[in-house]
């Protein structure tokens, strides 16, 4: 086990998460808008004074400073906002270090261009490889397929579990596309008003929190689906 | 910044303050000639305090514009545009003229506190991260308001000559100062740059987003709270002896992210060099410039900073949006 983490809070956003990761393991975190798969991301990277205990190895990576917090976990937020004009080779590197070339990216061509330059998709990937680049113990990683065409998201979601392969290391992904989440995923937690509500995507549970089905191969919805934020 | 940029910058910076001590060199040749003892105080008393603070003042000026772009992720922020420097002037007036203290620690005491209150203003008005409007009518709501209660301190005052007496002040001015007067600016310039120093590892990192920056083990929150006493410090501090100077503020960090390849943090202390530089010429500028009689420093760098800022404004849209 390389991640222990429980009673997670956020006050308003996260209520009591508990959750272990295996070495090795790609989980997918899934959830209609609002119900907490961000929240629970920030919490475990230590974002915004969450409440409840991480341990990773011993320790609570979110103690750790920017010299060794890298090495453990790292975060890819969903918003690929980066404020400076910076060179994508200096950014990668002020993620905390670590060989920028990852083949399977297909950087070479980007590092010496500004951030500002490239296309959405493009700093897409310079963000990821940003966030890969420490080779950490634990990649938090919030929808990291958004803006990549059909081959990248197959190509980022394979190099994922390829590094996660590697010397006890895991992976928690935050994302919308139910489909993906079962191509990849060796687990899926679905979540729902700040909880883990159920694992996997079979059963009824699917129907209820999400308010669609799966209807001749396809997913359809079945009821209209009340606002999370509206009910306690 | 590369080894080569560094040394030119330092040589430029040292080659200006000579000039700023020497200059111009007839006259101190003359006066050398006729009475030792005038040239040397003329030397020690006059010019060494003026290059002192001009040097001291650029480069806090430089070094917080820097840090305070970086904060709010903005390259229009700047301490006299977002009201530190006009609180700082408030404070020190409201000390000096309502309560009667002239001396130069409690000045010192009165502009920090304005900083402070104005920019503790402007976060609680503006927030962390604010757009670039925001930030700036932010600014301008707190800078016409302290100028207003200025001027109110002014009228107030049981001085009739308050207003004479503090408005080339206001203008910002190096002249007539001793070298003591020097060393209550410098001092706290020194001690804010070096721990402004410090913060720019994080600063460069901010500029991944807040979040990434706590993700990377970085307190936000207290790298806010940092940046903000620690620019309210040296500013008020430079205030206190020379009043408000615009403008370099603004400028210098955006040059000195040019040779930082876009580093906020790093940045810091390229932009303390380059404001020293920055203030260094323009008060050259106002004793060499033949009007007969010395401009107040802080018009020059706003009648060469105010341009700048405009042609700045209109080229906002290099700026990346999430």
């Amino acid at each position: 086990m390389i991640l222990a983490a429980s009673d997670l809070a956020l006050p308003g956003r996260l209520f009591g998460v508990s959750l272990e990761l295996e070495a090795g393991e790609l989980v997918c975190l899934v959830g209609p808008n609002g119900s907490g798969k961000t929240s629970l991301l920030h919490a475990l990277a230590g974002i915004g004074h969450p409440s409840g205990t991480v341990e990773m190895d011993g320790v609570d990576p979110r103690r750790l400073g920017p010299a060794r917090r890298p090495a453990f976990l790292t975060y890819l937020p969903a918003t690929r906002e980066v404020h400076w004009p910076l060179l994508a080779r200096d950014l990668i590197a002020l993620g905390g270090g670590g060989e920028a070339a990852f083949a399977a990216l297909e950087l070479a061509p980007l590092l010496d261009r500004r951030i500002d330059t490239l296309s959405t998709g493009e700093r897409s990937r310079v963000l990821i490889a940003r966030a890969l680049a420490p080779r950490p113990k634990l990649l938090l990683l919030d929808e990291p397929t958004a803006n990549l065409d059909p081959l990248w998201q197959i190509r980022l979601m394979d190099l994922v579990r390829e590094e996660i392969g590697q010397g006890g290391r895991a992976a928690l992904v935050a994302i919308h596309d139910l489909d993906a989440a079962a191509r990849y995923a060796d687990r899926i937690l679905v979540m729902d008003r700040g909880r883990i509500a159920a694992e996997g995507l079979d059963g009824p549970h699917v129907a209820e929190i999400f308010g669609i089905a799966r209807v001749d191969g396809a997913w359809r919805p079945v009821r209209p689906r009340e606002d999370p934020r509206s009910s306690p | 910044m590369t080894a080569r940029a560094s040394l030119l910058l330092v040589l430029a910076l040292a080659a200006a303050f000579a000039a700023a001590v020497l200059l111009p060199l007839q006259t101190l040749g003359t006066l050398f000639d006729e009475d030792r003892a005038l040239a040397l105080a003329l030397l020690v008393e006059l010019r060494l305090p003026r290059a002192l603070l001009a040097l001291a003042y650029g480069a806090t000026l430089g070094a917080a514009g820097a840090a305070v772009q970086a904060l709010f992720a903005n390259p229009l922020a700047s301490p006299d545009l977002t009201g530190t420097t006009s609180g700082a002037a408030l404070g020190a007036v409201v000390t000096a003229y309502l309560f009667g203290f002239a001396a130069p620690l409690a000045l010192s005491v009165g502009s920090v506190a304005g900083a402070l209150g104005a920019l503790g203003l402007l976060l609680a008005l503006a927030g962390p991260r604010a757009e670039t409007a925001t930030l700036l009518l932010a600014g301008l709501a707190i800078s016409a308001l302290a100028g207003a209660l200025t001027t109110l301190a002014l009228a107030l005052a049981p001085s009739p000559f308050a207003f004479y007496d503090a408005y080339d002040w206001l203008m910002g001015s190096l002249i007539d100062r001793s070298l003591a007067q020097a060393a209550f600016a410098a001092v706290p310039a020194i001690a804010t740059i070096a721990l402004l120093l410090r913060l720019a590892p994080a600063l460069d990192r901010l500029a991944l987003g807040e979040e990434v920056a706590q993700s990377l083990g970085h307190d936000v929150g207290r790298l806010r709270l940092q940046i903000v006493c620690l620019t309210a410090f040296g500013v008020g501090a430079c205030v206190a002896i020379c009043g408000a100077i615009g403008f370099i503020g603004l400028i210098a960090p955006i040059f000195a992210r040019r040779l930082t390849k876009g580093h906020p943090g790093r940045a810091i202390l390229p932009a303390a060099l380059i404001g020293a530089l920055l203030l260094i010429a323009a008060d050259l500028a106002t004793r060499l410039a033949p009007l007969g009689r010395t401009l107040p420093i802080g018009v020059v760098t706003a009648l060469i900073g105010a341009p700048f800022f405009l042609w700045l404004v209109a080229h906002m849209r290099w700026r990346l949006r999430p």
